[in-house]
């Protein structure tokens, strides 16, 4: 017998319940979304799948702080954003470490690793490089740009949905978005001409 | 800056990248072990903590024998134990 989807409603009261089968559902539902826009932030496919569970967990735990003011899905979507500023600047804190490290170490088998270049894994074009350099230059940009250009172009949210997710208005959400792209063609022309 | 346009719109068309096959039965795995991730300890870590008790193992070792030279008639005798059990003579002291 085919039973129906919980409504978000239904769902979190049967989370806090700590139902097994609402939990699989809630997962279900929502970790492409909230694994894709991970992956949009760290580009990294193995940090995206271990960050998400994180979430997942985050999530499940915190339940009674879940007011319902907000949807799931935008709920989700901040911790998830969350997690994963928190995981870059982490990230860079080691590799400024490791930078030191190596300035200080002649040793070549010293140097800092850079990690391989990143391309989404539905970038459908045939161009690959000319992904890897859209994904490096995204990577370039400021957080908030970045959140909002992963959120708009990546997630595929509208401007209300991503002013909601970012706790900020749409026109915010547009001036975001328009310097995240102009800042894009600067990069990206410094790409393209070498 | 036209080529640049449609790059960054590309992304606009992207299909959802998804996770692991098993990534539901592992977050249910993980919530049903009480919210905790099942993660080796770094072997970086479990030589630190190694070191560390073994650091305090030897110092509290260092600082045990140095009580054991203390002679035990100062804590018998109070400050006249402490002078006569270093062979002085008390007569050269003022009270």
């Amino acid at each position: 017998m085919h039973i129906p989807p919980l409504t978000d409603t239904e769902l979190i009261e049967a989370l806090q319940q700590g139902e097994r089968q609402a939990v699989q559902q809630f997962i279900d539902t929502y970790k492409s979304r909230v694994y894709n826009t991970i992956l949009g932030l760290v580009q990294s496919a193995e940090d995206a799948e271990e960050l998400a569970q994180d979430v997942f967990l985050k999530a499940l735990s915190t339940l009674s702080s879940f007011e319902g003011k907000a949807q799931i899905s935008t709920w989700l979507y901040r911790i998830a954003i969350n997690t994963s500023l928190d995981h870059i600047k982490k990230k860079q804190r080691k590799k400024r470490f490791a930078f030191l490290v190596s300035i200080n170490n002649d040793d070549e088998n010293s140097a800092v690793p850079q990690l391989p270049h990143f391309v989404h894994p539905e970038w459908q074009l045939e161009n690959k490089e000319l992904g890897q350099n859209l994904f490096k230059a995204i990577n370039q940009l400021a957080e908030k740009q970045k959140t909002a250009l992963v959120l708009n172009k990546v997630e595929g949210l509208s401007y209300e949905q991503t002013a909601q997710v970012m706790e900020t208005t749409v026109s915010s959400v547009e001036s975001l978005l328009f310097r995240a792209r102009q800042n894009l063609k600067k990069i990206l022309s410094n790409y393209l001409e070498k | 800056m036209d080529n640049i346009d449609k790059l960054i719109d590309s992304l606009d068309g992207i299909e959802k990248a998804q996770p692991s096959a098993n990534f539901t039965q592992k977050v249910m795995q993980q919530w049903e072990a009480g919210g905790k991730k099942l993660k080796a300890i770094p072997k970086r870590t479990v030589w630190a903590v190694a070191a560390s008790l073994a650091f305090l193992l030897a110092l509290n070792v260092w600082v045990g024998a140095g009580y054991k030279n203390v002679p035990s008639q100062s804590a018998q005798n109070g400050a006249y134990g402490v002078v006569s059990a270093y062979g002085l003579n008390s007569s050269e002291f003022s009270y």
